[in-house]
């Protein structure tokens, strides 16, 4: 078995909140070659952001308790880093992009001295080769001037210049892993191509291993190769693009998929998929999919179903999967 | 098709008066969010306004309903002008056209039970007798797909999709003609979208609704909509029957639009071509001249940077404000709004 | 409050339970003064005159607070202060809050020249030192309970304007207020109905510092010899009293400071307790 950039088995993110426990996360495992192109979508209250924010520790731990049998980032044990170690990891091994570029940039500090950062702080580089590496970084992500654009305030740009600036933000240190998360829903669909276009393109020339979080399954398809879909905190299939888009295995991806917006089926022909998400306060000893899946049965819910392998490189979590039953 | 206008913008225009900058001579800049625009609307029909941030469509949705400020230009509701209309008029007026709103979080007071909220607008329209507003609220509950029980609870008890169908409840309650819902699905997750969508077909089926459908999502809306309205930058760029847009679009932001959205098939994502607009969307305060589109448009001319497009008529109801789709050279600039008479109306 | 809203014990729980027990606490004490008094607040005895607390030599069960200089019992005069201090601070929040949060709401919602008006008379009044204008009117006008608390609303009402104009301007921008206006809800029923019950938990919680606040103003009027009337025992009446022998009999002043002390610690508890529990949206 070759490196993995990432490994988590059996991870568990609880929040408390009120009094109450919120089980976010209930045993994800996962692994990424280096290089590797994965896709993870789900509603919101999947826990897919949470999974991918445990990654390098970003959760309030205050309020999140993280449990793992592995969560192992480029070889190193991340649950056991102290605060030093883990800012050590957040540059150069992993790297995040998020959905609001307003709130992740700093209204205060410069653009170039945003971008630069982690340079000058992983590598030491003083202002005037930090400012230089700027605004080629800038150019790279197709700022417009960058020469002026590295002394202005995040406000002064717009929606898109400011995810762009996030973009070379998280790319500066070339990271090993690049998790991006939503990172073109607050954007017009016009720009989303673009930068969708951009990240791919920079993707593809440093061979960066990279995580797409999204809700969106069409916008995988242009993206990733293989596809993580998660649903009430666990995953629910796993599977390479190729199969999962034809030949989804589990109900929800297939109602996913029946959902999505597209130009080639009328809205009429669509079939939604009933009820609504799980309540993540709820522990649920039984396919959580199971109250809104036409194929569920009393084993359903009364068992929660194991993610195992289906052949084609597909695991689902499913007692009757539509495609490649055991 | 035949059915009367039920709702008719005539050279609309709102505009906003920005915050002028500290220190500033200049006088406070005047954005033109909604320009000059004719829309109306027949009775029973139902048309997609789309577009994108800053291209003015909320805004023209809810001076539609008189909710935003209409500078210029007139608005008529089933043959009456109501563009000037105040007070008490517009108070009861208001029972006949309702909005719906993009975030089903922050639409409903948290502080109300849901029994509360729909009944609401029944105790201001003059129904006041506690079993008649039970029933009222039961049967809207219903018919949204929400059990009655869920009146004695508060909005932070439900998900985002069952959120939505309270808010879409309180909107019909009063059994408008005309509802205005501003992107009633983009804050909702990929399959609470479906499933709100269809709950808007069954309603506009049995309450004989007339929507103003605004959307983002081209792809979401065009097969639920009757006609398709595509706005830039506070001015509309095309419209006509939904099947002529997507199938025979004019105008190279609408063909952009179509384009951008994703198909969910990795085999055609792998080869299709995604034309990429140059650069973001001006700001809606400082337009560019000309058509407003020229900036980013891949296939702009001389011309288009001088003179702003009117619309050409391409038969069927289908038009278009672009000068390369114009037959015979470029179109005829578009009427200034400021230049049109105050209230020209017959 | 929501059906969730639920007790954990948590740090800040436990103080701002220790805060409520402590009002809780002088409430009942206002509330069953004629019960729970051992003796009659102003029954005077020459012969019991400056008795010491009881756990001080020549201290007595009969006084457990001891005696002040006419021979009334410390802790009766305490517990039947706590009836004025506190009636005190309950009417001038009343007061205080109704004015304060009415000319919030219509300066917040409505803004333009209403809201500059009141932006410059609150300006006016917190660079004008409060407790100066609380003895010139006392003093000109005379003391007694409504005037004292009219004065303490006057000077907390501004308290209220400020967090509630605040809350009122991000409330009006929301969805569910443009909702009634278009449903055509008339604007007094939308600040009733809609406005008001959302700004009601920062009116809870600047109530009960401003409570807390009350308290202590009071005690000082008192003391000042402006406040409440001195035939009554307040805590501030009692300080007062007690000035002159501070050298000699300590518990005549320590004791309603104490009594001051914790009910205003338990104010401000309680009021930190709230802020943090109304912060985080209920729910998601």
């Amino acid at each position: 078995m070759s490196a993995s950039i990432l490994d988590i088995e059996d991870l568990h993110v609880t929040f408390r909140q009120g009094g109450r426990s919120i089980h976010a996360v209930r045993g994800v495992s996962l692994r990424l070659q280096p290089g590797e192109v994965v896709g993870v979508v789900g509603e919101s209250g999947s826990g897919k952001s949470v999974a991918m924010m445990s990654v390098a520790r970003l959760l309030d731990e205050k309020q999140a308790g993280i449990r793992a049998d592995r969560l192992d980032l480029d070889g190193q044990p991340v649950l056991g880093l102290r605060k030093r170690q883990l800012e050590a990891l957040r540059g150069p091994t992993v790297s995040y992009i998020f959905q609001d570029p307003l709130s992740s940039l700093n209204p205060v500090l410069t653009v170039g001295r945003q971008v630069t950062e982690g340079l000058r702080r992983h590598r030491g580089l003083d202002r005037a080769e930090a400012r230089t590496v700027a605004i080629d970084l800038l150019r790279q992500v197709g700022i417009p001037s960058p020469e002026l654009r590295v002394n202005q305030h995040p406000h002064e740009a717009s929606g898109g210049m400011r995810q762009r600036m996030m973009i070379a933000m998280a790319l500066a240190l070339r990271p090993k892993l690049l998790i991006a998360d939503e990172p073109t829903t607050a954007l017009d669909v016009t720009v989303q191509a673009d930068i969708i276009r951009l990240v791919q393109g920079i993707q593809r020339e440093v061979g960066m291993a990279m995580i797409w979080v999204t809700h969106d399954l069409a916008l995988l398809a242009r993206v990733a190769r293989r596809v993580v879909v998660m649903y009430g905190g666990r995953i629910v299939e796993d599977a390479p693009s190729s199969v999962l888009y034809s030949a989804p295995a589990h109900p929800y991806t297939r109602g996913l998929l029946d959902s999505t917006s597209r130009f080639d089926v009328p809205f009429r022909q669509q079939t939604p998929i009933p009820g609504t998400p799980p309540d993540p306060a709820q522990r649920i000893e039984a396919c959580a999919f199971a109250p809104r899946c036409p194929r569920a049965t009393d084993l359903c819910r009364s068992r929660i179903p194991p993610l195992e392998d289906r052949g084609q490189d597909r695991r689902a979590a499913c007692f009757h999967p539509l495609t490649g039953g055991a | 098709m035949d059915q009367p206008v039920l709702v008719e913008a005539r050279k609309l225009s709102v505009e906003f008066t920005l915050r002028k900058p500290l220190l500033s001579r200049r006088p406070a800049p005047v954005v033109q969010a909604v320009r000059n625009m004719d829309l109306s609307i027949r009775r029973g029909e139902t048309v997609a306004l789309v577009g994108e941030s800053g291209c003015g469509k909320s805004t023209l949705g809810r001076a539609m309903i008189r909710t935003a400020p209409i500078a210029r230009g007139a608005l008529r509701f089933d043959g009456e002008d109501i563009t000037h209309l105040r007070g008490e008029a517009l108070r009861s007026a208001r029972s006949r056209f309702q909005m719906i709103f993009q975030d089903p979080y922050s639409s409903l007071n948290p502080k109300a039970r849901i029994f509360d909220t729909l009944a609401e607008p029944l105790h201001v329209h003059g129904k006041t007798s506690r079993a008649e507003v039970r029933g009222k609220v039961s049967e809207i509950l219903d018919a949204v797909g929400l059990s009655p029980d869920f009146a004695a609870r508060y909005p932070h008890e439900f998900s985002g999709g069952q959120r939505q169908r309270v808010a879409i409840a309180r909107a019909v309650i009063l059994q408008p003609d005309f509802i205005v819902a501003d992107e009633p699905l983009s804050a909702l997750d990929v399959s609470m979208q479906l499933q709100i969508l269809k709950l808007f077909d069954e309603l506009r089926d049995r309450f004989s609704l007339t929507y103003l459908f605004i959307s983002h999502d081209l792809a979401r809306v065009f097969s639920f909509a009757d006609r398709v309205a595509v706005m830039y930058l506070g001015q509309l760029v095309e419209i006509g029957r939904a099947a002529d847009i997507t199938a025979n679009a004019r105008h190279p932001y609408t063909k952009a639009l179509l384009a951008a959205a994703p198909s969910p098939d990795p085999e055609v994502e792998a080869t299709r071509e995604v034309p990429v607009l140059k650069g973001d969307i001006p700001s809606p305060a400082f337009p560019p001249p000309g058509c407003r589109f020229h900036t980013r448009c891949p296939i702009a001319m001389e011309v288009c940077a001088r003179v702003d497009p009117a619309m050409t008529d391409f038969g069927g109801g289908h038009m278009a404000a672009c000068h390369a789709v114009h037959p015979g050279g470029p179109s005829p600039s578009r009427p200034d709004p400021t230049e049109v008479k105050k209230d020209p109306t017959a | 409050m929501s059906p969730r809203f639920r007790l954990r014990p948590g740090r800040r729980d436990t103080l701002g339970l220790i805060g409520a027990t402590i009002l809780l606490l002088a409430a009942g004490c206002a509330l069953l003064a004629p019960w729970i008094a051992p003796h009659d607040p102003t029954a005077v005895s020459l012969l019991a005159r400056m008795k010491p607390p009881m756990w001080i030599d020549g201290g007595s069960l009969a006084h457990p607070l001891g005696t002040d200089n006419l021979g009334r019992d410390i802790l009766s005069r305490v517990i039947w202060g706590s009836r004025i201090s506190l009636a005190v601070g309950v009417a001038a929040v009343i007061v205080g809050a109704s004015i304060g949060s009415t000319i919030g709401i219509v300066a917040g919602y409505f803004g333009g020249w209403i809201d500059n008006i009141l932006s410059v008379v609150i300006n006016a009044q917190l660079s004008f030192p409060f407790i100066l204008l609380a003895i010139f009117l006392l003093a000109t006008f005379g003391g007694g309970f409504w005037p004292v608390v009219f004065v303490l609303a006057l000077g907390a009402w501004v308290n209220y304007a400020r967090v509630v104009r605040g809350m009122v301007m991000s409330v009006k921008n929301q969805d569910y207020v443009h909702a009634a206006i278009s449903v055509g809800v008339p604007t007094a029923r939308i600040l009733r109905t809609t406005v008001l019950p959302n700004t009601l938990s920062p009116i809870v919680v600047v109530a009960s510092f401003s409570m807390a606040q009350a308290i202590l103003a009071e005690a000082a009027l008192s003391f000042l010899g402006v406040g409440v009337d001195g035939s009554n025992p307040s805590w501030g009446v009692m300080l007062n009293d007690g000035r002159a022998y501070l050298q000699t009999a300590w518990w005549l002043t320590a004791m309603p400071g104490l009594a001051i002390a914790l009910t205003v610690l338990g104010g401000n508890l309680c009021g930190d307790w709230l802020q943090d529990r109304f912060n985080p949206r209920i729910g998601n």
